[in-house]
């Protein structure tokens, strides 16, 4: 019985193990003049400008993450309790989004610059006005929407340390403000680099905001030679590269998981008090907390309704209707596939509780870091491989042609879906699953029912709202993908995703935005789980429950 | 080690469960050691130990949760682990009753005992469920859910879910450690009433001796996964075949003597009569296990011992006398008899099984 889980469980791993082992296979092959090409010319810029807008996302999210955790959990000021939930808003919104809104916004014919035009009577060449499309530009926008992993973190950290620390602290001589360089941003540090580290995965794994502004990067470089030069081997030579990047990242981000568990939590004591603020610094801790949330979502959101409403006539039609239909089954018909996977391998893994399993659920669930058009090229290759031979041999014995089997249809797409998605579902299970006691599972067992009767009876029914949480999530992040669907999508299948990206990059930036308000209005689901989960002071950092990808 | 049961009260019943050689190891640290054990039908047993002896590691095994390494385990003249077999927990008609309960938190009392009676009409389900309500005395509750409960209702609940489809044995693991003390000795008692008037046999673990000693028909001893002495308690308290047994079991003092003949040593408190362990000669130095219950007080003895300590029980004391500088001997009193400390106290001995250790 239980081989019967673990033969399931190797399966799967290795099916999900597939799109990293092709493109790491590419790298034993030799360069192809492609491949020297690039090297010539382009990969220094890549590896620059990578690098660049790692270091530009880390400057921006921290500084914004760490200050607004701190206000929020150690201070008291006006409007603190809405702003700990909604600080998280950004999260909603997708960076390629938030970089075609403020493009049109701040754009040459742009309301803001023509309003400067009319206010001060200038002309197009009288002012400078910054480029909103730059490298610089995307650090703003990476920043802006991926803050909230650091705050989110951040904060739970802050939350967790005992009041006690901090007393003991204070009773040692250190002021409150000394006591929370020394005592608790040392504490929370693992927090803050794994949030950090997840928003650098995001950041890393972005297409839509690097692409629309122009910046070269690895995943639009990807892009480039996989469509533009044609060649698979040096595609998949430069993913190999952005895998190295991803890989150091990973590395960073499960280390300091294990150690936020020694700095954390020791015992169940009180929160610390929080800081009551003086009227003049409670309205400047007021402004601090508005201006991210105004940015990051506020000011953008209202501009996408505007051009919804001015552009609804032409744009919500039944083309539009069949567009969302597409997009919203697709996503939950993978989520809910994710789900059944994710219940699979982590009962599996309770089952028979064996270092081996265990590492191999971490492999299958390694997705949710890899960028998606890594994983579409690891995925484009082998299915090419293998249709091609499936209608060699049938061509040969049959004289029929069975064409394209796998690539180029729906499945491809939803294998990459699960691919990069699958860590989603797994870590709510894992997480729910944990907080089932061991015993409910040997009390049902010696009760006369058979392992897999025990998930159905027991484990389901306790974990329903988890479960749904599950699917919920994992379904707004594969609304939300962008490079694996562009890549990998069937022929005239579209999303909403990316019918926004194709309509953003014919510059019909107010008409991409039905399509564009529909996933934030979706992503704003698992902000409000979050948010509910908040309030009610609670939260696993052991969880990957982040959700969101801003591809 | 094992100790063979007294044959002549079983001549008519046949084992129950039967374990041979059972051993099992995480790693390179052996848990269980070679354990043997029978019970019988209708028999309560116990296994008894300090914390890491391995108790719940062998309950389990009988369970089928664990598999043992080496050896054999049978129920009702059914092999159900050996060197191929290993029945899974579902198919072997055991029920097992959890140290934290594990009663299901979305189902409500009655769901939670009916869970184990499959394939069975609705009506004979009921039946059966409101049979158990009223043996527990709580048929009132039988809608309610777990957490609605008290710690010594969900305890109740969870022993008749696992009595619910007739267990051939019924396993309880530690099943009072998580209740407070004035509840434990209420229900233990309580418990084995349930147990005996549904004819089921059972094995408990405890590292409780008094538990032990409410509950069980016979008790084994487990020490560093072996077992010690499988035996009633009367025979673990007055016959312990060993030293580990003497000093676990019960209160007492070891006191030494030398071999005068083949049934005699020479104490401090004078010549004590008994078998003596194999290969003792004269002059060989042993020690005898003297319980409290072993001195008896008596005023007009011409043993009078110092009292060194006392400790006031409520119905009784608890003298601690001194022989002399090296050894002292504990003696009960009733607790009328209010002596002082380092006044004397008159003492007989009443030795009927005297225990004796080679040093």
């Amino acid at each position: 019985m239980t081989d019967r889980w673990q033969l399931g469980i190797l399966t799967i791993t290795l099916l999900f193990a597939v799109p990293v082992i092709t493109v790491f296979s590419f790298v034993f092959q030799g360069p192809s003049d492609v491949w020297n090409h690039l090297v010539d010319t382009v990969l220094s810029d890549y590896i620059v400008n990578s690098l660049l807008l790692m270091l530009g996302v880390s400057l921006g999210t921290l500084s914004i993450g760490i200050t607004t955790a701190w206000l929020t959990s150690l201070c008291e000021f006006p409007g603190r309790k809405i702003f700990q939930w909604a600080l998280l808003l950004p999260l909603a919104m997708p960076a390629y989004i938030i970089a075609y809104t403020y493009t049109g916004m701040l754009d040459f014919s742009g309301p803001v610059q023509t309003l400067i035009r009319e206010t001060f009577g200038w002309g197009a060449r009288d002012y400078w006005f910054p480029e909103v499309r730059s490298i610089g530009g995307a650090m703003m926008m990476l920043s802006l929407v991926l803050y909230p992993y650091v705050y989110l973190l951040t904060r739970a950290a802050f939350l967790e340390q005992s009041s006690v620390t901090l007393e003991a602290s204070r009773s040692l001589g250190m002021g409150p403000w000394k006591s929370f360089f020394a005592i608790a941003l040392p504490m929370a540090r693992p927090a803050i680099v794994t949030g950090l580290s997840l928003a650098l995965m995001e950041t890393l794994a972005d297409f839509g905001t690097v692409e629309y502004f122009g910046v070269t990067t690895f995943t639009t470089g990807i892009f480039r030679t996989w469509f533009g030069l044609g060649d698979a081997s040096a595609a998949s030579q430069l993913a190999s590269i952005l895998l190295l990047f991803v890989f150091v990242l990973i590395v960073i981000e499960r280390f300091s998981r294990r150690q936020a568990r020694y700095h954390q939590h020791i015992g169940h004591q009180a929160h610390a008090k929080r800081i009551q603020l003086t009227f003049k610094k409670g309205w400047l801790a007021f402004i601090t907390c508005l201006i991210p949330l105004l940015l990051g979502f506020g000011l953008p959101f209202a501009q996408l309704s505007v051009w919804t409403i001015e552009t609804a006539e032409q744009m919500i039609n039944s083309d539009f209707y069949t567009l969302v239909f597409h997009s919203l089954s697709l996503a939950i018909v993978t989520a809910i596939l994710a789900l059944i996977l994710a219940l699979f391998m982590s009962y599996g893994q309770r089952l028979k509780n064996s270092p081996v399993i265990h590492l191999m659920v971490r492999i299958a669930s390694m997705g949710y870091a890899i960028p998606g058009t890594v994983i579409a090229i690891g995925i484009v290759i082998p299915f090419a491989w293998l249709d091609n031979t499936v209608d060699d041999w049938t061509r040969s014995q049959f004289d029929f042609s069975t064409g394209l089997l796998l690539s180029g249809t729906l499945f491809a797409l939803v294998f990459s879906y699960l691919v990069r998605f699958l860590a989603v579902s797994t870590g709510s299970v894992e997480s729910s699953l944990g907080k089932i006691k061991p015993s409910m599972d040997d009390a049902a067992r010696s009760m006369g029912y058979k392992p897999i009767q025990v998930l159905q009876k027991i484990h389901i029914p306790i974990m329903r709202t988890t479960l749904l949480t599950a699917v919920l999530l994992v379904f707004v992040d594969i609304l939300k993908e962008l490079p694996a669907t562009l890549l990998l999508r069937p022929f005239n299948f579209n999303t909403l995703a990316v019918r926004a990206y194709e309509l953003a990059a014919d510059e019909r930036l107010a008409d991409a935005s039905s399509a564009a308000i529909m996933i934030v209005l979706t992503g704003i689901i698992p902000v409000i789980l979050l948010s509910l989960s908040i309030t009610r002071n609670f939260y696993e950092p052991s969880a990957n429950q982040e959700p969101s990808s801003n591809d | 080690m094992s100790h063979q049961p007294i044959k002549s009260l079983h001549l008519m019943t046949k084992a129950l469960l039967q374990l041979n050689n059972i051993s099992l190891s995480y790693g390179a640290h052996k848990v269980i050691k070679d354990v043997e054990l029978e019970l019988n039908e209708g028999e309560i047993g116990c296994l008894l130990g300090s914390s890491g002896c391995g108790k719940t590691t062998l309950l389990r095994s009988i369970a089928g949760f664990e598999k043992p390494d080496k050896g054999e385990i049978s129920l009702r003249n059914q092999m159900i682990n050996d060197r191929q077999i290993n029945t899974p927990p579902e198919q072997r008609n055991i029920g097992m009753v959890f140290q934290d309960f594990a009663l299901f938190p979305h189902m409500s009392i009655k769901k939670n005992i009916a869970f184990g009676l499959l394939k069975q009409s609705k009506e004979r389900v009921n039946q059966r469920v409101s049979e158990l309500l009223e043996l527990i005395g709580l048929a009132d509750i039988a809608d309610k859910f777990p957490h609605q409960l008290s710690g010594g209702q969900q305890q109740r609940v969870a022993l008749a879910r696992a009595l619910a489809p007739k267990p051939d044995l019924l396993l309880l693991d530690e099943p009072f450690s998580s209740l407070d003390v004035t509840l434990r000795e209420q229900l233990a008692t309580e418990v084995r009433k349930i147990i005996k008037h549904e004819g089921i046999s059972a094995i408990l673990v405890t590292h409780d001796q008094q538990e032990a000693f409410d509950m069980a028909d016979k008790v084994g001893l487990l020490h560093q996964g072996k077992m010690i002495q499988w035996d009633t308690p009367y025979n673990l308290y007055h016959r312990p075949a060993s030293r580990y047994a003497a000093n676990f079991i019960g209160q007492g003092v070891m006191l030494p003597g030398k071999v005068l003949t083949i049934n005699s040593i020479k104490t401090e408190l004078g010549i004590i009569y008994g078998t003596l362990p194999e290969g003792c000669r004269e002059n060989t130095p042993v020690e005898i296990l003297i319980r409290p219950d072993d001195i008896v007080h008596d005023d007009d003895s011409s043993y009078q011992l110092e009292i060194t300590d006392k400790i006031f029980r409520g119905a009784e004391f608890l003298f601690t006398l001194k022989i002399n500088d090296n050894s002292h001997v504990l003696c009960i009193t009733p607790s009328h008899h209010n002596h002082a400390i380092n006044s004397l106290l008159g003492i007989k001995l009443d030795i009927t099984h005297s225990v004796i250790f080679k040093k």
